[in-house]
């Protein structure tokens, strides 16, 4: 397990570093001419010239991928080309409030989410059931856009009781702070409760049907030590792993419920880079982002592995 | 033996003819060109001119709701069928003949894989300019990877059968047992697989243009639509609720249509969800 452990953060720092070098190459391709769009187009070629000069612009490609690759090793991530400020400080703020909503999100899906899949599973055919599934339906295929639209016209447009955009520090007061992030992180969740449920739901049928769980009522244990026991235990592990696939899922969301509820996060400031062609910034939140992802996805695998003693890591698996 | 059809299949078949013909006679349909400004009718209210209402230039958003879902349509199937074309072939190989080669490969797409999705499709268009058909390579080359794995895992399995075995032994040789043995007993789990991948090329596509780096004005795109009602959301609230309708019934009826689908071409996995 250690070695496993080992081995599976060998590889995130590979995926790392493979991103690393795309990213810079990417980057690099792009066609816009960076001092130009500092400094405006009226600016003159010399001035462009000093600029790029100052900004390392000029160097060799190689070297500049070292001078950034050394400054990230050293916790420096540059310098933002638009905000003509250091990127670490206004990018540690908005991944703060990013994970802030992801980990809301998460922990509201990880409760909320197996628990409607056991009901809808127990309560097989029956109303609950056929709501969970339309809901699940309907949660799964509709974007987080497309949700995130109707919850700002009913509680923002309609009953003005919830802001719609922006976020609030925990100075201004813990209601204030609370009420603004009750829209993003409803729409985050979606989605992701409807697929957590879902899978839940068809496991934990499958656990019921199944001949330990017909041996644990023949001998006449109670219903409930069946379900909760027995059943669920089983009917879990694949939830761990969906919940880890949906981390993934939620970084990709988080991009878009920022963009659709003005939330200044790190998804935010990633399309504000891209928007602005602000190589630094970009460079460094698209790492940042990978680097939760990677992490997040070990961190499941590693879970998983706890949960279920029956799996040996080491053989290839498909 | 012929069993009855699933309403899944007949519910979100009906819903996918449907849109697939709106798309394919949208021209005819459309009220108005989806470019034609009514300058003295901007934001106007849905009425019997405009049935659901017009933007801030006085567009029909009726006719642009119609003529976007073409590019919303195109979007998915081109993107679908680009990671078909080179996924499956890939993952016939990959299960044909398990080696060295092979191996790598696999391990390749597990490091696509193992990038936050969004991130890859975001570096490619944001270092060009945005396009509909970029957007659709984009998409296509991300989901290269899940449809090469699925084939792959189908196709190993198959290899321990018996007509595989016969095809091999009478000294085929590899392209006919691919084309021939393989690719008719994986194309179940592959129509299955591959609609499930036009719903999300159809959704990326939408959350890409939505951010502003898919489609571009003044195309008639859903997820433009939607990011741009966005800021009439209090005073014209129909700018953005119509394509939302349209594109969470589009995509409602192609995930039934295929649930469906699986049902019929593939009963083992189905009843499980």
């Amino acid at each position: 397990m250690a070695g496993y452990a080992v081995r599976r953060l060998a590889a995130v720092v590979g995926v790392l570093f493979v991103m690393s070098l795309l990213v810079f190459g990417a980057t690099h391709a792009l066609p816009s001419n960076t001092a130009q769009l500092i400094l405006g187009q009226y600016s003159t070629a010399e001035t462009q010239a000093a600029l790029e000069h100052r900004l390392g612009l000029d160097l060799p490609l190689a070297t500049q991928y070292w001078h950034w690759f050394d400054g990230i090793l050293h916790g420096d991530l540059g310098q933002s080309m638009v905000m003509d400020r250091p990127v670490a400080p206004v990018l540690w703020d908005a991944l703060a409030r990013s994970a802030v909503l992801a980990l809301s999100a998460m922990l509201i899906v990880s409760t909320l989410g197996p628990a409607l899949g056991v009901i809808a599973a127990v309560r097989r055919g029956t109303w609950p059931d056929h709501l969970a599934t339309i809901f699940t339906y309907v949660g799964i295929s509709v974007p987080e856009f497309c949700w995130g639209l109707v919850l700002i016209l009913v509680f923002g447009s309609i009953f003005h009781v919830l802001p719609t955009s922006g976020a609030a520090d925990l100075a201004d007061g813990p209601g204030t702070f609370l009420a603004h992030l009750v829209l993003p992180v409803v729409t985050l969740t979606f989605t992701l409760l409807a697929h957590v449920s879902r899978l839940t739901r068809s496991s934990m049928i499958e656990a019921l049907d199944s001949n330990y769980v017909k041996v644990a009522r023949s001998r006449g244990l109670p219903e409930r030590v069946v379900v909760v026991r027995h059943a669920l235990r089983n009917a879990l592990l694949p939830t761990i792993t969906v919940l880890a696939q949906d981390f993934g899922f939620l970084i990709g969301g988080i991009v878009t419920v920022e963009a659709i509820f003005a939330y200044p996060g790190l998804g935010r400031l990633l399309i504000f880079a891209l928007e602005r062609q602000d190589l630094p910034l970009m460079q460094a939140a698209i790492l940042v982002l990978t680097a939760v992802y990677c992490l997040a996805n070990l961190g499941a695998d590693l879970l998983y592995g706890v949960a279920n003693p029956r799996i040996r890591y080491g053989a290839g698996h498909a | 033996m012929r069993r009855s059809w699933p309403a899944s299949l007949l519910v979100g078949g009906a819903i996918v003819i449907l849109v697939v013909a709106l798309a394919a006679l949208a021209p005819l349909v459309a009220p108005f060109p989806f470019d034609q400004m009514h300058i003295r009718d901007r934001l106007a209210p849905p009425s019997l001119t405009y049935l659901a209402g017009t933007d801030e230039y006085g567009r029909d958003v009726f006719s642009r709701v119609l003529i976007g879902s073409q590019l919303s349509i195109a979007l998915g199937l081109v993107a679908t069928a680009i990671s078909m074309a080179v996924g499956v072939p890939l993952g016939l190989f990959a299960g044909y003949r398990p080696g060295m080669l092979s191996e790598t490969l696999m391990r390749a797409l597990d490091v696509m894989m193992s990038f936050p999705p969004i991130m890859l499709v975001l570096l490619i268009l944001a270092v060009t300019p945005p396009s509909l058909m970029k957007t659709a390579v984009a998409v296509g080359i991300l989901f290269i990877p899940p449809i090469a794995r699925v084939t792959r895992s189908v196709a190993l399995d198959l290899m321990s059968e018996d007509f595989v075995e016969a095809a091999r032994s009478r000294g085929e040789r590899m392209w006919y047992v691919l084309a021939r043995e393989l690719l008719p007993n994986v194309w179940p789990v592959l129509v299955v697989e591959a609609s499930l991948r036009v719903v999300f090329a159809i959704l990326l596509g939408a959350v890409l243009s939505f951010l502003g780096f898919g489609v571009q004005p003044p195309e008639a795109d859903w997820g433009l639509m939607i990011s741009n009602g966005r800021g009439f959301v209090d005073d014209a609230p129909w700018v953005a609720l119509a394509p939302a309708l349209a594109m969470g019934l589009s995509v409602i009826g192609i995930s039934l249509a295929g649930d469906g689908l699986r049902q019929v071409l593939d009963p083992r996995t189905a009843g499980r969800t």
